[in-house]
């Protein structure tokens, strides 16, 4: 097996060595024996960009490994970051689905390895395998939900600080049953810049950065490095009235 | 019990979109309202169903009488069913009442996180007596596996509803 920056390139999803919860990574053996036959697998670098926001859709991207990062560009030309997806995600599948363009820019940030299927090819399997059908359905609830709650906290928040305490609830409520202890402190791994999170949220990074030094100071966060502890889930809640 | 069907492929009246308080709202307010008018429609996710789907349908389906004022589901609960509304008035809020729309006639509530089991995002609440037909999470996830055209149409449901969404996100 060939080793690439760090990671083994999966050839085939049957054989597949990465533990994955991806929504195409528990498929019937018969199902990805199918998506087999479809699927281009290629390697690319941080930096590249694999759809633009607007080009019309011409297939779906399934990220294998490594992480990228997808964003839209607000009519005053502000970036703003809609999701950093990881291993296991489909990528552009909304646009297939809907026969429209991307919706966003995806952009490599780690390197990985990403499965190309053409449009035409993974609607007719989508549409032989019931399956794959649901997983898809699975996905893309997720996705709806979570664009929900970002355009909630984006449209209803009344500053910039309840939007970065809405950010934060958003990721502790993600991992719920990974990282509470039951008194209200939460940690959590985050693997985002400052810039990246101030993308995230419509704010620039010197914005970020100036608050969460305010959150340390008041006691509700501690951030090294990419450990984030939130000290007291419920103080945030009530920051932000929920 | 062909009710339900029936109800599912003929075009209702739709409920116009409003919110309770304009005043409430920011510089966002058109986004959101936006948002929130992405609905799912019954008619469009059982419409032409064959015999047979129907009554794997209407089998699992119970309904559900709501009076007024009393909550149908709030958010940060679990999903337990998929609810959609057949006669009465009901509205949906986000985080405060004073911020939501009216639901639509025919809507199905909780959609997304019934597939998902992920906890409610939107309170609902009749503001007349309601009767909603209900099918449990369980029941229509094998309803979905069972039927993959429907789970096909659903999907692209799915995909141009986030289609929209994420214009909300251009227009920020």
């Amino acid at each position: 097996m060939k080793v690439l920056n760090n990671f083994k390139i999966q050839h085939k999803c049957t054989d597949c060595e990465i533990p994955s919860e991806g929504f195409f990574c528990d498929l019937q053996e018969s199902t990805l024996q199918n998506l087999e036959s479809l699927k281009i697998s290629n390697v690319y670098p941080r930096g590249s960009v694999l759809f633009i926001e607007g080009q019309p859709s011409n297939g779906v991207y399934i990220l294998c490994q490594g992480r990228v990062k997808l964003s839209t560009c607000s009519r005053e030309g502000k970036v703003i970051i809609l999701q950093i997806a990881d291993a296991g995600e489909v990528l552009g599948l909304s646009a297939v689905v809907s026969d429209s363009v991307y919706e966003a820019t995806a952009e490599v940030v780690e390197p990985c390895q990403v499965n190309f299927i053409r449009k035409a090819d993974f609607l007719r399997f989508l549409q032989q395998n019931a399956d794959a059908c649901l997983s898809a359905v699975k996905q893309l609830s997720h996705n709806y939900q979570t664009a929900h709650l970002q355009i909630c906290s984006l449209g209803l928040s009344s500053s910039v600080a309840d939007k970065l305490a809405k950010l934060f609830l958003g990721w502790c409520n993600a991992n719920r049953h990974e990282n509470g202890n039951g008194n209200g402190t939460v940690r959590l791994k985050i693997s985002y810049t400052h810039e990246e999170i101030a993308e995230m949220i419509g704010t620039s990074r010197e914005t970020v950065s100036r608050l969460l030094k305010t959150f340390r100071e008041r006691k509700l966060i501690t951030l090294k490095g990419s450990d984030l502890v939130i000290h007291d889930k419920k103080r945030l809640e009530m920051m932000v009235g929920i | 019990m062909r009710v339900l069907i029936l109800q599912f492929q003929k075009c209702e009246h739709r409920l116009p979109d409003k919110f309770v308080r304009q005043s409430m709202l920011n510089k966002h307010q058109a986004n959101s309202e936006c948002f929130f008018g992405n609905a799912f429609l019954a008619d469009d996710l059982f419409c032409g169903l064959s015999s047979e789907t129907q009554t794997s349908l209407l089998a699992i389906k119970q309904t559900k009488r709501f009076a007024k004022d009393q909550l149908i589901f709030a958010v940060e609960q679990m999903p337990c069913c998929i609810y959609i509304l057949t006669t009465g008035d009901a509205q949906i809020f986000y985080a405060t009442e004073l911020f939501g729309r009216s639901v639509k006639r025919n809507e199905i509530l909780g959609l997304t996180e019934a597939i998902t089991n992920l906890p409610y995002e939107i309170s609902v609440k009749a503001v007349s007596p309601c009767i909603f037909e209900c099918v449990g999470r369980d029941d229509f996830n094998r309803f979905l596996q069972s039927e993959p055209e429907v789970c096909f149409r659903l999907l692209q449901m799915l995909g141009a509803n986030l289609q929209k969404v994420y214009q909300l996100f251009t227009n920020q």
